[in-house]
């Protein structure tokens, strides 16, 4: 039996190809996707790793967006919904003290009009994707969040994140 | 899982700080800009008195091998100093020893200095929130690499460096300066700079000395009505000011004497340049320039001077009466933000006669500087280096210093032979910029602007080429007498960190540029008690 308690009604209605919600968090991911392979060259130009990252985030966004669409399975949010937060973390991280690793590291990027919608619309597929799971995991996923909100908060207060 | 309306207020808290904390960021450091003085509040030029940073004691002085070593121990601090005027609150600078313009030091040739630098600074600037690193550059020095401030040697809060200058070149105006990788304009801003004197014989016996031989360290600033430093480099491009400060005083009023003055000009700011002259027209002799004494006297109304430029100028009072004032005036240069206020520099006041006329009349001849004597014939080699904005980097042919970092620090322009002469032409093909150029290491000499001869007040050795709108600056060097990588990079301080920077090497092996002698914790450095000339496990000593 599945371990991840999905409701059979709400996936019968969420896992139709094209259901609405599913298409929606597929739009969005598919434009977080574009932002991202957008910005393979313009920082690969700085380092191919930073090029990487862009490039690898886009096609898995592109790859994510085809499969809610087609077949949108609660596996796939148990994968995207913490690899989406984790690039917002990154984002985040980015933007307060800079880049961790490379020759920008500590060297932070000012927020953009495009970084930030890119940043608002997977956070939205996460949280579309958290319909996608049985209440147990869920509610699993959603304190996870919770608590790496408030430790962004409690970082920035404390001072660690500039 | 259905979400209930507790459900997204959690999601709020990420969602919130997702979006607000990158944004709140931004927004503290436009606040911070947000209070600028208002023309009307800016200080009164010529009311505050004129003054000289103090020279530097060393803490210890030593024979070693034979040569007379100075150690100086330096604490770079945050210190707050009434710069505005009342009712304005202290600014808080960042300073050698704690003041800007740090102090001066002052050797004669031959003798080394060792500077101990301990970053004693905030580990995070206050308003821009980096880490606050440092890298010390003594700007004139034919230094080994790996004590030359390579931008990514960097020593952090609580840590220190040793640094060795040789103090074996012709007498000159040095001096130094932060170079931190990526904010080295912001240190420097802060007030990381101080002029460094190497003096020898020639120049004891032909120039005005003591008392008559003045620092005159220009910068531009933008304040807060807080007192506080603005910081703002108009994404990425120039930082332009609307008061000027010369030796850390705005617009001071100097009292002089009547007779000649050597006044050591260096322009300290970040991104302006000045066209400087006497409100009386009087002509001024250009005595120095980067690199040591001009060949001749050089007499000028005005001259240009690029960021990170010296300029050694005599000035003679000895025809003006007492009471008589002259304001060093600014006639402004295209491509800088020029306010009514950035128009005067600062006042000279006659007072009166003085009895010491050492060296009042300048002579006809003064020093034949090595690069001087070069010519383009000598040359084996010869480069063209492009100072160019690509997709948004400064660059240097196409490069910037990632692609140095990114290659290990191994990636170089250009790998000129130890003691080889070169031709480098430095090509600014933007009608809209200017770059002033230094080139490490060396000493050049301009053969010309675009074709044709140099200014007559740049005759003499540079190590700092201005490089203006459309322009293509010839100059040759002889490339040594270290072995080792060293920077080139245009001294628009906001354009080097964004990433006009790039390196040569000269011949192969030398020491590296960031891990000889790296910045250790200050617990791990011999006490300055039991110090003897130089620690013997340092590579490089000379």
């Amino acid at each position: 039996m599945s371990t991840l308690a999905v409701r059979p009604s709400r996936v019968d209605h969420l896992a139709r190809r094209g259901s609405t919600p599913m298409a929606f968090a597929a739009a969005l991911s598919l434009s977080a996707a574009i932002a991202h392979l957008d910005g393979v060259v313009v920082h690969g130009r700085v380092w191919w790793a930073y090029g990487a990252f862009f490039l690898a985030t886009g096609v898995l966004q592109v790859a994510l967006a085809g499969l809610l669409w087609w077949r949108p399975r609660a596996w796939m949010a148990l994968i995207a919904i913490p690899g989406n937060v984790a690039i917002v973390a990154m984002y985040v991280y980015t933007r307060t003290n800079g880049p961790p690793l490379g020759p920008h590291v500590g060297r932070p990027e000012s927020p953009e009009l495009l970084g930030m919608t890119t940043c608002a619309a997977e956070l939205a597929v996460a949280v579309i994707l958290l319909r996608l799971l049985g209440e147990r995991t869920g509610r699993a996923m959603l304190w996870g969040m919770l608590l790496l909100g408030l430790a962004g908060w409690a970082l920035r207060l404390r001072g660690t994140l500039l | 899982m259905q979400l209930s309306r507790r459900d997204v207020l959690k999601l709020g808290v990420l969602g919130s700080a997702a979006l607000v904390l990158p944004m709140e960021r931004v927004a503290r450091t436009k606040l911070a800009q947000a209070g600028r003085l208002s023309p009307s509040q800016l200080p009164r030029p010529f009311v505050r008195d004129f003054v000289v940073p103090p020279i530097a004691q060393p803490a210890k002085r030593t024979i070693k091998d034979g040569r007379a070593v100075d150690f100086y121990d330096f604490v770079q601090q945050a210190r707050p100093v009434q710069i505005l005027d009342a009712p304005f609150p202290q600014t808080t600078i960042w300073g050698y020893q704690g003041i800007t313009p740090g102090p001066t030091i002052r050797v004669p040739q031959g003798t080394e200095v060792v500077v101990c630098q301990t970053n004693a600074l905030p580990a995070v600037h206050p308003v821009l929130r980096y880490q606050s690193t440092t890298s010390t550059h003594l700007h004139g020095s034919a230094s080994l690499p790996q004590f030359d401030g390579y931008a990514s040697d960097v020593t952090a809060t609580g840590q220190s460096k040793y640094y060795l200058y040789p103090d074996f070149q012709e007498a000159r105006t040095l001096w130094y300066h932060d170079h931190g990788v990526h904010h080295t304009a912001e240190n420097a801003y802060m007030g990381l700079a101080a002029q460094y004197h190497l003096k020898d014989a020639v120049e004891s016996a032909k120039l005005p000395q003591g008392e008559f031989d003045v620092p005159l360290i220009l910068r531009d600033a933008i304040f807060g009505t807080d007192g506080q430093l603005i910081f703002d480099s108009s994404s990425e491009s120039s930082l332009m000011g609307d008061v000027i400060l010369v030796n850390g005083v705005p617009w001071p009023k100097m009292k002089v004497k009547r007779r000649t003055y050597r006044f050591r000009l260096l322009n300290a700011s970040i991104s302006r340049s000045y066209r400087v002259a006497l409100s009386n027209n009087q002509p001024m002799a250009v005595v120095g320039t980067d690199g040591g004494l001009t060949q001749a006297p050089q007499l000028v109304r005005d001259l240009r001077v690029g960021m990170a430029e010296r300029y050694e100028l005599v000035i003679d009072f000895s025809k003006l009466g007492p009471g008589q004032q002259v304001i060093l005036k600014n006639l402004g240069l295209p491509n800088n933000v020029n306010f009514p206020s950035t128009a005067n520099l600062m006042m000279f006041e006659v007072i009166g006669d003085t009895p010491d006329t050492t060296n009042n009349t300048l002579p006809a001849t003064l020093f034949d500087h090595p690069v001087m004597l070069l010519k383009e014939s000598d040359a084996v080699t010869r480069r063209r280096l492009e100072f160019v904005r690509q997709n948004g980097h400064w660059t240097v042919n196409g490069q910037t210093w990632d692609d140095v970092i990114n290659s290990g620090f191994t990636k170089v322009v250009a790998n000129p032979a130890l003691n080889s002469v070169e031709v480098w032409d430095l090509v600014n093909k933007s009608g809209g910029l200017f770059h002033p150029v230094h080139i490490h290491l060396v000493d050049v000499q301009i053969l010309s602007r675009n074709g044709r001869p140099a200014f007559a007040y740049e005759r003499g050795p540079k190590d700092v080429a201005y490089v203006g709108e459309n322009e293509t600056v010839r100059v040759i060097a002889r490339f040594g007498p270290q072995v080792g990588r060293y920077m080139i990079h245009c001294h628009n301080l906001v354009h080097e960190d964004h990433d006009m920077m790039v390196q040569f090497e000269v011949g192969a092996g030398g020491f590296d540029p960031r891990l000889a002698a790296a910045a250790q914790s200050t617990a791990g450095l011999p006490d300055v008690d039991v110090f003897d000339g130089f620690p013997s496990d340092v590579p490089g000593r000379v």
